[in-house]
């Protein structure tokens, strides 16, 4: 009886075990795999950027794992992305930031905002995890940020490069006003871009607003008093510049807006606003993708987005390319090892040949995906949609 | 003329903190509940007015009325399956509320997603006068927020059941003792703060692009003015808001929008030390 007991117990103990490994998450059988974290916004006033990231990240994600995945050493990943949505709210990103790193062992992750990048970092740095931040400002990084890399555009840069094309093509333009959000990230950029506005001769006249506000009247009567030739609304959500936009006109701003980090056509569609931007400046500008991989996302995201393409997010789909490249070189998951990769591999992203390189002037290393920085004029095609005509390009 | 259009501009954005703070001054100064709900209301009033009227294709003004009903049977609903249970217990009914407010936010996210929607106004463009400029859908708002108080007011002095409401309000066993209801007017209550809460999304909503998360700063901004205007007085909420509009307009031009939020709140904190039970409001 004891012996029959005993042999009972081991089979139910190794079914349980047999049940159980079943049922937790993990590795398909015999497939290991690296988990890449997206932590952007999925809700609140920045869901739009994040729908749109996430369809970038799972096309480069897709596009790998089609490919054969990820060989390190004599072993095979597939990379499989987690969503954490922070809703543009630093404590939640921390919050979900802990969920990813601590409990579910994510070493690798993207994250959307410079408001919020600072705030995942505190989880991020200390635990050794690679950051990929889509987000704008340089504040977030630096000696002391050893893991943390930009693949996104410098916002203040792109708005420097529409000033320089306003210079040399509104000779009268005098006055610009900067219209940034109140946070870390909009300091940071407006830092940037009043450097640029005073080498190009324009002044310029700052205004930081919440992220919240949707009420710009008041601050139409401060701003209009001496009417700017252009209004430059950086690092805010579609749905806020949008509605910023049809405001200015409806207070009589006759001049043209500058987007020099997303341009949400869909926002002023859904505003019935599209008239308010036509002959406004777009920077970077990109409308097409020179490469096969660019071609094939520009045609997978109109599937899944229709009308919905922010060329920013290629950058996401460029950076893991780059990432698989830097896993690779390092031959091995050891994130100090991939970091040390990540300065000297390059990839073929949606973009063209990419690779991390250093900032003119700083002392932290290779952690900018730079490119040449088209600049677009906003136009209004025959069906009344919005689009972008390139009209120059800063190398 | 600067000056004029300050004013312009705080008295549109004090009709709109008027609609949002009616309702909620109404539910607590009868029912003594704290209701962070309010601002889900608002958001789904918004949401209710899109659906019907850029989805559907409904009249915007018959949308309202939808948005109306709706928002007042989702009151009844609160009340009698959750806020009743909370009778007599401020705290702990405002800790659920947020809860409840929470839940319902994030149920939102699920069903309308994180895209933003929008809704045209049927009066599009400006009034220009002089320079002066006034958008016409917010004319609209004064209007309706200008309505609505009056019509409240009224309703609470006036009428039979603004009559029992108040009776309720000043001694809820002693409003029974007389043959009221207090269960029935807790109801009523629920259901006018509630469909006035979604009437004020429905006439928002063309300004802005709705968003789950649309009623927070509203809804934080009324928590000011019922403070500052008196908890339970509508004409104080109505001045309240009235006063709030003017200096947000005034700092905003002159100053800085930064500086909007924390003057904002200083006045609630000035106005909670020293005046606490607000410019026209009653102990509770």
């Amino acid at each position: 009886m004891g012996r029959k007991m005993s042999t009972l117990k081991t089979l139910g103990l190794l079914g349980l075990l047999g049940a159980a490994s079943a049922v937790l998450p993990g590795q398909a059988s015999g497939q290991e795999v690296i988990k890449f974290g997206l932590i952007s916004s999925f809700s609140g006033a920045a869901a739009s950027f994040g729908e749109v990231e996430a369809v970038s990240v799972e096309i480069a994600i897709n596009d790998i794992n089609a490919a054969g995945g990820v060989k390190v050493g004599d072993k095979t990943y597939k990379m499989q992305l987690t969503k954490y949505d922070h809703a543009y709210d630093p404590a939640k990103a921390v919050t979900v930031a802990r969920q990813a790193v601590q409990q579910d062992g994510v070493k690798f992750v993207e994250v959307l905002g410079g408001g919020i990048i600072p705030a995942v970092q505190t989880v991020t740095e200390p635990a050794k995890v690679l950051l990929f931040g889509q987000g704008g400002g340089s504040h977030w990084l630096g000696k002391n940020k050893p893991f943390t890399f930009q693949p996104f555009y410098s916002i203040g840069g792109n708005a420097v490069a529409v000033y320089e094309y306003i210079r040399q093509t509104y000779p009268d333009a005098k006055k610009i006003a900067l219209v940034y959000p109140d946070d870390d990230m909009g300091d940071s950029v407006a830092s940037e871009a009043l450097l640029g506005a005073k080498e190009f001769g324009l002044v310029a006249e700052k205004a930081f607003v919440g992220r919240s506000m949707t009420d710009f009247y008041p601050l139409f009567a401060s701003l209009l008093r001496d009417p700017p030739d252009f209004i430059d609304v950086d690092g805010m959500p579609g749905p806020q510049y949008a509605a910023l936009a049809k405001q200015a006109r409806e207070n009589g701003f006759k001049g043209h807006f500058i987007f020099s980090s997303t341009l949400d056509a869909n926002a002023f569609a859904k505003l019935n606003a599209n008239d308010t931007i036509v002959g406004s400046l777009v920077a970077p500008a990109w409308t097409v993708w020179p490469t096969e991989a660019g071609k094939r996302w520009l045609a997978e995201v109109d599937r899944r987005l229709p009308g919905n393409r922010q060329m920013w997010t290629g950058r996401s789909y460029d950076n893991l390319m780059l990432l698989k490249a830097a896993i690779e070189k390092a031959g091995s998951l050891d994130t100090t090892k991939v970091r040390d990769a990540l300065t000297e591999v390059t990839a073929i992203g949606v973009s063209g040949s990419v690779r991390y390189v250093a900032a003119p002037g700083a002392d932290y290393g290779a952690r900018h995906l730079r490119t040449s920085i088209p600049v677009g004029e906003v136009i209004k095609t025959a069906d009344g949609k919005l689009d972008i005509k390139k009209v120059w390009e800063k190398q | 003329m600067l000056l004029v259009q300050v004013v312009l501009n705080g008295l549109t954005a004090g009709a709109m903190l008027a609609l949002m703070s009616i309702g909620l001054t109404l539910i607590f100064g009868i029912l003594g509940v704290v209701n962070f709900v309010h601002g889900v209301i608002f958001m789904l009033g918004a949401y209710i007015t899109i659906y019907f009227t850029a989805e559907l294709g409904m009249n915007y003004f018959v949308s309202i009325m939808l948005a109306c009903v709706l928002g007042a049977i989702l009151g009844v609903v609160l009340e009698a399956a959750f806020f009743r249970r909370f009778r007599g217990k401020v705290l702990e009914g405002a800790v659920f509320a947020v809860a409840l407010a929470l839940s319902l936010e994030a149920l939102a996210f699920e069903i309308f997603g994180g895209a933003p929607r929008g809704v045209q106004t049927p009066l599009p463009g400006v009034i220009n006068v002089a320079g002066l400029i006034v958008n016409k859908h917010r004319l609209l708002v004064v209007a309706a927020a200008l309505l609505l108080v009056l019509g409240l007011y009224w309703f609470v002095r006036s009428s039979r059941y603004g009559r029992a409401m108040r009776a309720v309000q000043q001694d809820a066993y002693a409003a029974r003792l007389q043959g009221i209801e207090d269960s029935r007017i807790a109801v009523l209550t629920f259901a006018i703060g509630a469909a006035l809460a979604a009437v004020a999304g429905g006439l928002v909503a063309p300004l802005q692009l709705a968003l789950p998360d649309m009623g927070t700063t509203p809804l934080l901004l009324a928590f000011v003015v019922i403070i500052v205007g008196g908890m339970g007085s509508i004409s104080g909420a109505f001045w309240a808001a009235v006063l709030i509009g003017l200096v947000q307009s005034a700092v905003t031009t002159f100053w800085s929008p930064q500086a909007v939020i924390g003057v904002t709140f200083f006045i609630a904190m000035l106005m909670l030390a020293l005046r606490p039970t607000g410019i026209a409001g009653h102990a509770h």
